[in-house]
């Protein structure tokens, strides 16, 4: 039975955000809405000081506490260990994003992309509407729409209902990689089935020794972090007193 | 006369102020969505959300007054079940009220029956809810003609009637991400908050209702008084030594989920709704119905405090969004939605009062 599961490499990890805009670009996210999105933090103190940059995303866990939640099953998880989301039964209590240790959960607390339906132009008979210009391009409410979101889930969420990372699964059934991990300049994101010892990802979580975020809570999430920030030595040597 | 009339009017207007701007703060939400309320990613639930608990407790209070004296055959209480039925229906429409306006697709209810998840303790909040409602609507039907609800009913109803709180502190019990809101201690609270403000509401109820009929407080408002007065202040003093124990583990843990907030409001309202009664005042009789609306200040404050503790914590991703405190005060928007359910709910019970012979058998 297939599982599929991300490992992220935090060393290769350099924090560009390419991932984030990748995913909102694939999933046709509203602003305000990331279901990819990173954490920054500061070590040290200056002149030893660096960020750590962790990427996140919906962790499609498998004792998922968002799945547990839901009082009408617009949570589930399919058939591939991921934790899906169907917008035509959420009723919008937003029970999900309580139950998330996460974060990852988003609500559409208004109307998706309403700066694009503006029909007011900047410059009068200078510049186009946005309006005008999403018509032109021949997108879908906003000019750069993926309509091959659209395979398996609403091309662009409602208000009212909430929305999260799938794994591209539209993606992923069509035998393709997830978009941030497609778009990652540096390799840092792997994905696969971690049923499958022959897989990528099976391989490396025998190599290192993997963390996941926030285990004790029992949710056992399906996304990995392997080795560490900073790949440089140090010339330090057992300190003083 | 010309008195009572004009009280009664002025009691009409004002109702009809508050249900007049939850209609339009009702349309202001379905063209502009929830993005008007003061929630956000991390602040999730907020005012409407407390409004339905404040409710939803409270009407279960009511099925508890109005069962209890057919269980425990409490014979001076019995005259007044049809009435507190009554009062549970109302209270618990004027519930489903600000919950349907918290929700962000209403209508997609349906799947409650289609494609419901028996995990979910949200999902048996809402049929032991729906379960209470049905009792409460057979209780009132079958005691129309005969004036007395069957013992079985009372006996079922007030069995629900404890559960139906206690499933509804599970909601957040249940929650291990939020430390604040996980554990036995909710559900227990508001079972207790559910027997104070049926209680207090009763008192405060009557005392509008005198002065609607008669312009000043007369021996019936004093004779409620007495009925419910132990149990008011054993409901208070229990409720006020439950939130006291939870604030001292909150200010002696080292948790940071806890540290969130600390705000005494809540039960200084409690307490000094509890200090009004015990004043050794010649008719502390006239101390109980500013004691309850106290009482039920305090526990609108309860409620608010803590939904936003156990929220105000940023979690996971969103710290890099977010203060790692969310500040959060109540919007307009929902102090229109929390007027509106409470206009509801008092324009019910002053139509029942008037309508329908909820009087004495």
């Amino acid at each position: 039975m297939t599982r599929y599961a991300m490992v992220i490499d935090r060393q290769r990890c350099v924090g560009c955000g390419g991932c984030i805009i990748a995913c909102k670009q694939e999933n046709n996210l509203p602003e305000g809405i990331n279901w990819s999105y990173k954490i920054t933090e500061t070590s040290g103190t200056f002149p030893d000081v660096r960020f750590n940059y962790l990427p996140t995303l919906c962790n499609h866990c498998k004792n998922a506490p968002c799945v547990r939640g839901c009082p009408t099953s617009a949570l589930y998880k399919d058939d591939n260990g991921l934790t899906m989301h169907n917008p035509d039964k959420c009723i919008g209590c937003k029970y999900c994003m309580i139950n998330c240790p996460y974060g990852v959960i988003s609500f559409n607390w208004e109307a998706p992309h309403k700066p694009w339906k503006d029909k007011t132009p900047l410059l009068k008979g200078i510049t186009s509407s946005p309006e005008e210009v999403t018509k032109a391009s021949g997108g879908n409410t906003i000019p750069y729409y993926n309509s091959e979101r659209e395979d398996t889930l609403d091309g662009i969420r409602p208000k009212g209902v909430v929305e999260k990372c799938t794994f591209c699964d539209h993606r992923v059934k069509k035998g393709e990689l997830p978009y941030c991990v497609e778009a990652c300049p540096s390799d840092a994101r792997i994905f696969g089935d971690v049923e499958d010892p022959n897989s990528s990802v099976s391989k490396l979580l025998g190599k290192y020794k993997p963390d996941r975020l926030k285990e004790h809570l029992g949710t056992e999430p399906q996304v990995y972090y392997i080795r560490s920030y900073n790949p440089a030595e140090h010339n330090e040597k057992k300190g003083g007193v | 006369m010309e008195t009572k009339k004009n009280f009664y009017n002025i009691w009409l207007a004002l109702l009809g102020v508050l249900i007049l701007g939850g209609l339009y703060t009702t349309f202001k939400i379905i063209m502009e969505g929830h993005g008007i309320l003061g929630g956000n990613d991390m602040l999730v639930w907020t005012m409407p959300i407390a409004t339905y608990v404040f409710l939803a407790l409270m009407s279960s209070g009511f099925v508890q007054l109005s069962s209890f004296p057919a269980v425990f055959d409490l014979g001076k209480y019995k005259h007044l079940a049809r009435r507190f039925s009554y009062m549970a229906l109302a209270t618990l429409l004027a519930a489903f009220l600000a919950l349907s306006l918290e929700l962000g697709s209403l209508f997609k209810m349906v799947y409650f029956i289609f494609s419901p998840n028996l995990s979910s303790p949200m999902w048996w909040m809402s049929a032991i809810y729906l379960a209470e409602l049905v009792f409460i609507m057979s209780k009132l039907i079958s005691s129309r003609k005969s004036k007395q609800t069957p013992k079985p009913l009372s006996i079922i109803s007030s069995g629900v009637s404890v559960l139906a709180p206690l499933m509804l502190g599970a909601i957040f019990s249940m929650i291990e991400t939020r430390p604040v809101f996980f554990g036995l201690f909710i559900p227990v609270f508001f079972l207790a908050l559910a027997f104070l403000s049926a209680t207090a509401m009763v008192i405060l109820w009557n005392f509008i209702l005198d002065f609607l009929e008669t312009g000043k407080n007369t021996t019936a408002a004093t004779n409620i008084v007495e009925l419910f007065s132990k149990g008011f202040e054993f409901a208070l003093g229990i409720s006020i030594l439950l939130y006291a124990m939870r604030f001292v583990f909150k200010a002696t843990t080292n948790l940071d989920a806890f540290t969130a907030s600390i705000t005494l409001f809540p039960i200084l309202m409690l307490v000094i709704s509890f200090i009004l009664i015990k004043l050794p005042a010649s008719n502390s009789n006239k101390n109980y119905p500013p004691s309850a609306l106290l009482a039920l200040i305090g526990i609108v404050g309860c409620h608010m405090e803590l939904l936003y503790d156990g929220q105000a914590r940023t979690v996971g991703v969103l710290k890099g969004i977010m203060p790692e405190v969310a500040p959060y005060w109540s919007n307009p928007w929902e102090w229109l939605i929390f007027l509106f359910a409470i206009g509801v709910m008092f324009a019910l019970y002053t139509l029942g009062e008037k309508v329908f012979q909820l009087n004495e058998t």
